[in-house]
């Protein structure tokens, strides 16, 4: 038995490709270029690295839908890495890079639920929304995902400045130890120009377009992060040029705003 | 390419070991109401000098979500086991036995009166009923 990326290998990123990545409901795509990548294996032990202080206890449920074991969702924190960070995604310090995220689970029929950013509820929709008494949408599960096989349907963008945390569901009549194999297409990334960014929103297909987190409505500052406004998909080209001023060609590479600390 | 079930295969199973004697025992359950369980293979082992027969049971004890209603106790699997020897059956890819949604799996040894079973199962949650 050996790992199995064959699922994802297609849907990953590669340099060059040029992205839109749409935050706060689709109010804010901010315009990337991959310049560099690289991809990343971590396997991450829930109950070893400190996120939960123990195993999922045993369901008691009597009809499988409530009176489960349910873990509402904490962001990923390592006991063993120097520092002890509460959060081992957090790309806040480091605006230069995205993480597109794939994760295998075991068992396989552990319920993984996302929030992103920490607290707000993602996959989670209009009545059918997921909740401690109610978890029977919006997971990801081994069956989905197998562990040594992440399915691609597990995408998630870890971004600067945006929290990711994993709650968890055990419908299983005995403990579980949750263990998530996660493969990251580790990017190096900076803001494209203006007339390249009008290009990515205005040509089909030029573009690869992704909706960071969910649905769910987020406060995500992007300018703050990369120092542009974010676009919306229906911009003329004058408005991308305010939201994406022209940069001081003395102070970086021609066409390319970079983001360093 | 591997195909996607052999990795579901592969990374959804779970071992269920316990000693079964002449007092019923549970080994897994209650099976989740949307799952089934498959056993893909069993090992018995039997540490006395006298043969011994024994059962694995399963038994309803949650909502009825069986295909067939509630189960009051059937049969998943029969085994005589000789004196100081054991018994194998299944290689771990085919299912050998299956337990129902909301059943709890059991053991037990019915003769001789005192004997009793080392019992190791290699199986699996399904998600479904009666499949």
């Amino acid at each position: 038995m050996s790992y199995d990326l064959s699922d994802i290998e297609s849907v990953l990123v590669r340099e060059n490709d040029l992205l839109l990545m749409g935050f706060n409901g689709g109010e804010d795509y901010v315009p990337l270029r991959v310049l560099a990548r690289t991809e990343v294996p971590y396997l991450y032990d829930a109950v070893a690295e400190g996120q939960l202080s123990a195993a999922l206890a045993a369901s008691g449920s009597a009809n499988g839908i409530s009176g489960n074991t349910y873990q509402p969702a904490l962001q990923l924190g390592s006991s063993f890495i120097s520092g002890k960070p509460t959060d081992v995604f957090d790309l806040t310090r480091y605006p230069s890079y995205v993480y597109q995220s794939f994760f295998g689970i075991a068992p396989a029929a552990l319920r993984v639920f996302l929030q992103q950013p920490f607290k707000t509820d993602q996959r989670s929709l209009p009545i059918i929304g997921y909740t401690p008494a109610y978890a029977q949408s919006g997971y990801f599960d081994g069956l989905l995902s197998p562990l040594y096989r992440p399915s691609r349907k597990t995408q998630t963008w870890v971004m600067p400045g945006m929290s990711f945390a994993l709650g968890y569901e055990n419908v299983e009549p005995e403990a579980v130890y949750p263990l998530l194999f996660f493969y990251l297409n580790a990017l190096n990334v900076a803001v494209v120009d203006a007339a390249t960014a009008y290009a990515m929103i205005s040509q089909p297909g030029l573009a690869k377009i992704f909706t960071v987190g969910g649905l769910q409505p987020i406060s995500y500052n992007v300018e703050s992060h990369y120092g542009v406004s974010g676009l919306k998909l229906d911009m003329t080209l004058g408005e991308v040029q305010t939201a994406i001023p022209p940069i001081d060609k003395n102070s970086g590479p021609q066409g390319l705003v970079t983001r360093q600390q | 390419m591997v195909e996607y079930d052999s990795y579901a295969r592969t990374s959804n199973r779970k071992v269920i070991a316990g000693i079964v004697g002449t007092q019923i025992a549970t080994l897994y359950g209650p099976v989740p109401p949307q799952y089934s369980l498959e056993i893909l293979s069993e090992t018995y082992g039997n540490p006395g000098s006298l043969a011994v027969s024994g059962y694995l049971l399963q038994f309803a004890t949650l909502q009825s979500y069986t295909p067939s209603g509630t189960i009051a106790g059937t049969i998943v699997q029969g085994v005589t086991v000789p004196g100081d020897s054991s018994v194998n059956v299944g290689h771990g890819f085919d299912v050998v036995g299956k337990v129902e949604p909301g059943c709890l799996l059991e053991g037990l040894v019915v003769a001789p009166t005192s004997g009793s079973l080392q019992v190791t199962l290699v199986a699996r949650l399904v998600p479904g009923r009666g499949i």
